[in-house]
């Protein structure tokens, strides 16, 4: 196997809570709370989750845009949390980003061109002319006229905003792209756009992305493998086809049923959860889910141990006790008050949510 | 179609999305406003005026024209303005004083921004115990009240020249504004063109020059436009008071001379007064309008 | 409107148009919309943004503010009353009442200062006259039949105290309180998460079942409109360009853009293919090009396309759509998959 381009083990982002005339701190928001994963060269991790579950933070920790609280980051086997000043800064152009808000990610003082330049003259890249040349070609290779260098943002649509934040990141030539949402605020025709650009430019030159978003069928549609998040923690983490076919954990099962289908012919019988995610403030004891789950053998034991991520099938990490096979003893989930043995669940209504898939045979 | 789970969760831009202003026109801003045509007029004319005083002016401003004959006279065709208990000529006065009172209101003004301005922004992007520790201080500092603060560093200075009392002016006069500039500073922070740049490998300074202040600037800009309205009251009462030394002329103390009578003698109240209150009302007239062109937000004074 | 359906025509709305006269020109926003509510059910209208969905739903409640203005012409038929004659006065006792508003950001529908309770038990003091503790009953019951639990607790508490879904339930309660018969929803789950609208559209649907209440639902996602429209608006440059039944409507999409759109769509299981997209944006409501409106970003456009511009009409009994070669057979490359 080739070794990882980036390498994340039990990273954790926990926000204080002040409160008080000293400001002292009073608890945390554990925004992300201990995860761990690879990025390949030339490959796309997908990330999905609700809302506040601690996406965005995530892929800002890993740019150490906001400061990890614990955990490691490896980036081409350099430790990415021991750097410091001028070597942090010289390796931040191998780890780029692109941002969910075509309206705020553009400097609205600036030129496309300069925007675009910023990081060619940061790492001395090109200079002069040279750079104005490099600015043309990126602005091509993003499918925008080289005229629009020396145009302001607000001349733009949404969609052209994005492609002028992706030439933005590629001038810098990375090796890893965190897109943080960059599809969810265009319009659908747009998007597509978008994503087929990002694509291409994966093709072309080689880029790992770790590519965020709440939209189940685009994360699909992009990634190779898929991690699913709750509350900070990841869910489940595997090949995006299998995830979509055999989703093992009861969340990824009711995020996938509540996709709603363009199909008016298909009636399904949705898994819709009770209530909101809880606040990543006061996450629930043991499984984070277990207020809203609705696996049958969910039990005492639930909301006692912490499930661990742990390889379910070849692959296909997920987080449940219940989901066969766990390494948590049954007696250990006895003590704890277990009722239900683990049992596999695979509602029907999750499943291939709209039936893509042929009425795949049982393993 | 049969096959097609798929859904599209597209956001539009809401408010609070919206994509900062490129850049306000300010000149266009004011010229298509009538009260602030009026307010700017005004200030031209007054600025104009009192950096060719010694040309517009048949007197100096300490000059006594006739201790007996000319003292303390109305207005007249004459002397436009009255004459004052040492027969001085008070248009000739006023318009001296407006050289000081000007410069001073400037001088001051532009220290408070640039200093309120670098320590705002500074704290923003420092260790959050830094920025506390600036911050604390200015909270401290703006709960004195600041004709305490005024008066105290004024009582200790050796020699209290135009341009010292607009140090000492300038100097009190920032605490506010710098609150403001850390609050536009953070704010443009969240704005994710930082966190790009940042990703780029720009350094603080940089970034701080390049894509913090240019934003901040604005609102510091407007507030310390309502501070040249309130130096100039400020500077006049200290010169009323006497607490400073005289200059040649001012308007505070074309007041204080006709402080013994002010009914008999109302033109030497009048006139400065009607003055002060034009440069205040024509300052906070501006200020309002750029305010609004570049957002409702709330300014506190200071 | 040919109709073969027999149900009462709730709303009739007939060549509605409503421009923005701006400084930057005449935002023709919602430009000749034509279309009828039954009674009872769910009309879905769905269309990227900046074509006239929104404006359209302010329009039927003549909530446009200068510079905007519906055009003389415009003609909103409610259960038989002509809403473009009829005085203010009228109007508003309509709204909330008899036509209820649910928009898309819950924050700013609501009043930060006053308790949930408070603002659902003020509609019934509004148009109900009711009394103080009669409204604020009926405001716990509404709050319990949107589906928040403990309502009575939950009724003293503000709305920045409540979740995103929480709060489009509070707003449903409101607009549900007088049982009014027309219900239009503006993207009501758009600024909400995949499972939080399974709740919201599943509310809907059973409300709708219980008061027959006929619902407008503005979105721009087709897999909502799918899972609960009966016919379906699609709109494009302010204008209406298909109308059909759902099912009619997926089954065989008539207008290209309605076609590029489910097109466009990322779907899963279908590997990482590229995506078939619509070239170029909206264009601006100042300008909108001369003939058919989506001519520069058809894949169909041919000559008569800019001289002529298409008219809404029949392609089946009533499947309509506003395009030149609509009901001919397409060439293969742009047919629907
Ligand atoms: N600076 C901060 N201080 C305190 N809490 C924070 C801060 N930034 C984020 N959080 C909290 O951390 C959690 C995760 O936030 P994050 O922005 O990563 O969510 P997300 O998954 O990206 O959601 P969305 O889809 O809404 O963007 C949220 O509960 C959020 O309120
Ligand atoms: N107050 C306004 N002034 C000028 N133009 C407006 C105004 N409100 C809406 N518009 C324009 O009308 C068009 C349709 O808007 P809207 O109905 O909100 O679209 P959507 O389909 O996204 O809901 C847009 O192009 C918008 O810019
Ligand atoms: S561990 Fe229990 S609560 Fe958590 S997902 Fe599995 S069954 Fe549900
Ligand atoms: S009328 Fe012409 S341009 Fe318009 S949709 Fe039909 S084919 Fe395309
Ligand atoms: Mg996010
Ligand atoms: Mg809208």
């Amino acid at each position: 196997m080739t070794t990882p381009l980036l390498s994340v083990r039990n990273l954790a982002v926990h926000f204080p809570v002040r409160s008080g005339v000293f400001g002292r701190m009073t608890g945390a928001v554990r925004a992300v709370d201990g995860v761990s994963f690879d990025i390949f060269p030339g490959e796309t991790l997908g990330i999905v989750g609700e809302s506040g579950c601690g996406k965005t933070t995530m892929g800002r920790a890993i740019l150490r845009l906001v400061e990890p609280t614990a955990g490691s980051i490896h980036f081409d086997g350099v430790d990415f949390r021991a750097l410091k000043g001028k070597a942090l800064r010289a390796m931040r152009r191998h780890l780029q980003i692109i941002f969910q808000d075509p309206f705020s990610s553009l400097n609205p003082r600036l030129t496309v061109g300069t925007t675009i330049k910023e990081g060619l003259l940061v790492h001395r890249i090109a200079e002069g002319a040279a750079a104005d040349q490099r600015v043309a070609q990126l602005l091509d290779e993003v499918g925008l006229q080289a005229s629009y260098a020396t145009r302001y943002p607000h001349e733009f649509s949404g969609g052209q905003r994005q492609r002028i934040g992706i030439a933005r990141a590629l001038a810098v030539e990375p090796k890893l792209i965190v897109c943080d949402e960059p599809v969810s605020a265009l319009d659908v025709s747009v998007q597509a756009q978008v994503i087929n650009l990002l694509q291409d430019l994966q093709k072309r030159r080689g880029l790992a992305y770790l590519f965020i978003a709440h939209d189940l069928s685009v994360v699909e549609h992009m990634a190779n493998r898929v991690g699913v998040m709750y509350l900070g923690r990841f869910m489940e983490l595997t090949s995006a086809e299998a995830l979509y076919r055999e989703p093992l954990m009861p969340y990824t099962q009711a995020l996938l049923s509540a996709i709603p289908v363009p199909d008016p012919e298909r009636k399904r019988n949705r898994i819709v959860l009770a209530g909101d995610p809880p606040s990543p403030a006061h996450p629930p004891a043991g499984c984070v889910f277990h207020p809203r789950c609705h696996h049958p053998s969910r039990d005492a034991a639930c909301a006692a141990i912490v499930p661990p991520l742990e390889e379910k099938a070849p692959h296909h990490w997920c987080a449940c006790l219940k989901q066969p096979p766990t390494i948590v003893p049954w007696g250990e989930q006895q003590r704890a008050g277990a009722t239900h043995e683990p049992a596999r669940h695979l509602p029907s209504a999750a499943m291939h949510s709209a039936g893509s898939l042929p009425e795949s045979p049982a393993r | 179609m049969a096959e097609t789970p798929a859904s599209t969760l597209a956001i539009e831009p809401t408010a609070t999305t919206r994509a900062l202003p490129a850049r306000v026109s300010w000149w266009g801003t004011l010229a298509s406003d009538p009260g602030s045509r009026v307010a700017l007029g005004f200030l031209a004319l007054l600025g104009l005026a009192a950096l060719f005083a010694p040309w517009l002016t048949t007197y100096g401003p300490a000059q006594v024209l006739d201790p007996v004959g000319l003292q303390s006279l109305p207005p007249s065709a004459s002397h436009w303005f009255g004459t004052d208990p040492v027969s001085r000529d008070v248009f000739s006065r006023m318009l001296h004083g407006a050289r000081v009172s000007l410069r001073i209101a400037v001088l001051a003004a532009a220290l408070s921004a640039t200093v309120g301005l670098a320590w705002g922004t500074i704290a923003a992007l420092s260790r959050p115990l830094i920025d506390q520790v600036m911050m604390r201080t200015v909270d401290a500092l703006l709960s004195i009240p600041r004709l305490l603060l005024v008066l105290t560093i004024i009582a200790l200075w050796p020699q209290v020249t135009p341009t010292a009392l607009a140090v000492v002016l300038g100097g009190t006069g920032w605490f506010g504004i710098s609150r403001l500039a850390r609050t536009e500073a953070l704010a443009i922070r969240q704005r994710e063109f930082t966190a790009a740049a940042t990703a780029l490998g720009v350094s603080t300074p940089v970034l701080l020059l390049r894509h913090i202040l240019p934003h901040a600037v604005g609102p510091v800009l407007v507030a310390s436009t309502i501070a040249v309205g309130q130096v100039v009251v400020m500077e006049a009462g200290l010169y009323f008071l006497g607490v400073v030394p005289d200059v040649p002329a001012s308007w505070g103390s074309i007041i204080q001379d006709g402080r013994n009578a002010p009914l008999t003698w109302w033109w030497l109240t009048l006139f400065p007064g009607v003055f002060l209150v034009a440069v205040s009302l024509s300052v906070n007239t501006i200020a309002g309008r750029l305010r609004s062109a570049i957002n409702p937000r709330q300014l506190h004074g200071r | 409107m040919s109709t073969p359906d027999s149900a009462r025509v709730l709303l009739s709305v007939e060549n509605l148009r409503t421009w923005f006269h701006t400084r930057d020109g005449v935002a023709r926003a919602v430009d000749g919309v034509s279309f009828d509510v039954r009674a009872g059910e769910t009309l879905c209208v769905v269309g990227e943004s900046g074509s006239g969905k929104s404006v359209t739903a302010l329009s039927l409640l003549r909530l446009i503010d200068p510079p905007g203005r519906i055009e003389p012409g415009s003609r909103i038929a409610f259960e038989g009353r002509d809403l473009m004659t009829a005085t203010e006065e009228e109007v508003r006792r309509l709204r909330g009442n008899r036509i209820a508003m649910v928009f898309q950001e819950p924050m700013s529908a609501l009043n930060p200062v006053f308790t949930v309770g408070d603002q659902v038990a003020e509609v019934a003091r509004i148009h109900d006259g009711a009394s103080r503790r009669a409204a604020w009953d009926r405001a716990v019951e509404m709050l319990s039949l949107v589906g928040i639990p403990d309502p009575a607790a939950r009724a003293r508490q503000y709305p920045h105290e409540m979740s995103g879904g929480m709060r489009q339930r509070v707003l449903i309660a409101m607009a549900l309180v007088m049982n009014p018969a027309l219900l239009i929803a503006d993207e009501p789950t758009t600024a909400l998460d995949v499972t939080i609208q399974a709740q919201i559209l599943e509310l809907l649907t059973s409300v709708q079942e219980r008061f027959g209440t006929a619902i407008i639902l503005i979105t721009h996602d087709l897999g909502v409109v799918a899972e609960a429209a009966d016919r379906v608006l699609v709109m494009y440059g302010g204008q209406v360009v298909e109308r059909a039944a759902v099912r009619d409507l997926f089954a065989s999409p008539q207008h290209p853009y309605t076609q590029g759109l489910l097109r466009a769509m990322p779907r899963v299981g279908q590997g990482r293919d590229r995506l078939l997209t619509i070239p170029g944006t909206v264009p601006p409501p100042t300008a909108w090009p001369s003939g058919c409106r989506f001519r520069d970003r058809c894949p169909l456009a041919f000559d008569r396309c800019e001289r002529e511009a298409p008219e809404l009409t029949n392609v089946v009994a009533s499947h309509a759509a506003r395009c030149h070669v609509a009901g001919t057979p397409l060439p293969a490359a742009a047919a629907s998959s």
